[in-house]
């Protein structure tokens, strides 16, 4: 459990946010570059001083600006996962993993046992390589095994997936969400790829200029016309958690429960009952005043409109409520106008298709 | 080949330059650690004082070191009276004007290779629990070694060529102080020593030459050891 309340000055700009963190989530810090996210993670972990507030890791306060209390980052027993791995180029792979194992504090428990944790990574073949022999998807996979090994309270994923192309980036934040069911421990991930928030998160927190502009569980962030940094977005859409409900009989096609809503989409590799992450982006919504006919796009569904708002792009973003569930669509300011549509319409929510996230096959726009 | 005489200033050189190494090394590992990686006040006066040697003449490096550690010198007094130990005009006394005046050449190969080291590998290291003399040991030493190889080596070199310094503070005493150039400047003043001379020149070139060699030998190994993609 982390509790964050804390803030710095970095020359004329300021970063001050305060968020929390649960065992067993994982708690985006999402923003563009310079908003803050790598100031905030060097509070965390030590590496910088807070000039206001206080930090504390299951109870146990780390930084305390109001009584000068820095505990350092190697007693902080948070383990850091960067950018570029940063294995030791001179230890193999079995030694760089069990770097931190072999000096967290005497007596810590060792809650993620080696052979669990080289299994669920799959590192097992890799021990007897050196780093600079491994591949920079393997070498992350290294780099996360290393630190859970350390035992940590907390474990920082600073931009894990942003050196790799985007195939490695599926395959690790696989290994990840394994690593996450597997290892119950607070995680908290940076990153500007909305795309990897959608798929991983349990919360984020929202990054702008220094200050937290929105918090919350991304199923709740999205879908939104107001939610700043999202709403904005040419890729903005709704997050959805689904439910396999069936595959049609012809294979062609997967129907989704959405709670009351089902959505077709192109046949899922995933056993029906299963949970899915599902992202409706607001530019594959097309909305109709009447039920139209003689369509190919499948799901038609009625919906209220509830808000909408300009955007930049001369494009309207449109809250819509269909059965209990928030959907955004993007429509020209002509169309608005010509369809006269305002709060509490009553449309049909024409969406073609839809993004999933599936442990086998479907995948989130993972390319950004 | 060699005559008794030149047998005893080649071994003389080496063990002047090898008990030099064996003591500076580490303290010139240890200053270029604090340079590298160290900030503190004074920084600026000790990377200044360390490599002072390579800009005064050897004679005056000599010179303050008989001022410092001679008889009368505050640090060869104390020495005296406590161990009983004199430097002046003895073997010990030769590595340490010799040492002193490698001491910025081995500081500086060590310093380089440390400064190359990527500071996020010891961030990665605190984030695992080491802390600062555990990383010194973990992490910094091995991945400045070829560094500090190479700082034995070309430092052990230079140890065997001072000569300013070792004439000035231990003299020319065969079989003690008298290293390689010194038993060079001997025979030159000596009627009839020019072969002796000439032998002892090219014995010089071939150790330096060899010492180059070697290190640049290890260097590629070590390399080759700590590679980086």
């Amino acid at each position: 459990m982390i509790d964050f309340d804390a803030g710095i000055a970095r020359g004329d700009f300021r970063v001050d946010a305060a968020f929390a963190a649960t065992a067993g989530t994982t708690t985006a810090l999402f923003g563009a570059s310079g908003a803050g996210k790598s100031t905030l993670l060097g509070l965390l972990a030590g590496a910088l001083r807070p000039d206001r507030g206080r930090i504390a890791i299951d109870g146990e306060l780390v930084a305390d600006a109001a009584s000068g209390l820095h505990r350092p980052l190697e007693q902080r027993r948070i383990a850091w996962v960067f950018q570029d791995g940063r294995l030791f180029p001179h230890l193999s792979v079995a030694r760089n993993l069990d770097y931190g194992l072999a000096r967290r504090p005497r007596g810590t428990p060792v809650r993620f046992a080696r052979e669990r944790v080289l299994e669920v990574l799959g590192l097992a073949p890799l021990l007897e390589r050196w780093p600079h022999s491994l591949s920079g998807g393997e070498r992350q996979r290294v780099a996360i095994g290393r630190a859970l090994l350390a035992q940590p309270r907390l474990l920082l994923l600073d931009e894990p997936l942003a050196s790799l192309d985007a195939p490695r980036r599926l395959e690790i934040l696989g290994f990840l969400e394994r690593a996450r069911r597997e290892f119950p421990l607070p995680m908290v991930y940076v990153t500007h790829s909305l795309a990897e928030v959608l798929r991983i998160a349990d919360r984020m927190v929202l990054l702008e200029r220094g200050r937290v502009v929105g918090a919350g569980a991304p199923a709740t962030l999205t879908g939104r016309v107001d939610t700043p940094l999202l709403a904005g977005r040419a890729d903005a859409g709704a997050l959805l958690l689904a439910r396999v409900q069936a595959h049609d009989a012809d294979g062609s096609a997967t129907r989704l429960d959405l709670g009351g809503l089902t959505l077709m989409t192109p046949r899922l590799d995933a056993a029906p009952g299963s949970e899915v992450r599902a992202y409706v982006l607001a530019s594959e919504v097309m909305i109709a005043t009447e039920a139209p006919r003689g369509l190919s796009v499948r799901n038609v569904l009625p919906a209220t409109v509830l808000k909408l708002a300009d955007r930049p792009d001369r494009t309207v973003l449109i809250e819509l409520s269909c059965a209990g569930q928030q959907l955004l669509a993007a429509v020209s300011r002509g169309a608005v106008a010509e369809l006269g549509l305002r709060a509490g319409s009553e449309v049909f929510a024409l969406v073609k298709t839809v993004a999933i996230d599936a442990p086998a096959g479907g995948r989130m726009m993972l390319e950004a | 080949m060699l005559s008794p005489a030149e047998w005893t200033a080649l071994v003389a050189s080496l063990v002047v330059g090898a008990r030099a190494v064996v003591i500076g090394l580490p303290l010139a590992v240890a200053t270029a650690w604090l340079l590298a990686r160290a900030q503190f006040r004074g920084r600026a006066l000790l990377d200044a004082l360390v490599h002072a040697p390579l800009v005064l003449p050897p004679v005056v490096v000599g010179y303050v070191l008989l001022l410092t550690f001679g008889v009368q010198g505050p640090v060869g007094r104390w020495l005296d009276s406590v161990f009983g130990a004199r430097l002046v005009f003895t073997s010990a006394g030769a590595s340490l004007a010799a040492g002193v005046m490698a001491f910025p050449i081995m500081v500086r190969a060590v310093r380089l290779s440390i400064e190359a080291i990527d500071p996020g590998l010891e961030l990665a290291a605190r984030s695992l629990g080491a802390g600062r003399l555990d990383r010194f040991f973990s992490i910094t030493l091995p991945l400045a070694m070829p560094g500090v190889i190479a700082a034995a080596i070309v430092g052990f070199a230079a140890c065997l060529g001072e000569f300013g310094a070792v004439i000035t503070f231990a003299a020319n005493v065969p079989g003690e102080t008298q290293t390689l150039p010194l038993a060079i400047y001997s025979a030159l003043q000596t009627p009839g020593g020019e072969a002796a001379a000439l032998r002892l020149a090219l014995l010089s070139l071939s150790i330096a030459l060899a010492a180059l060699l070697l290190a640049d030998w290890l260097g590629r190994r070590a390399r080759r050891w700590t590679a980086r993609p």
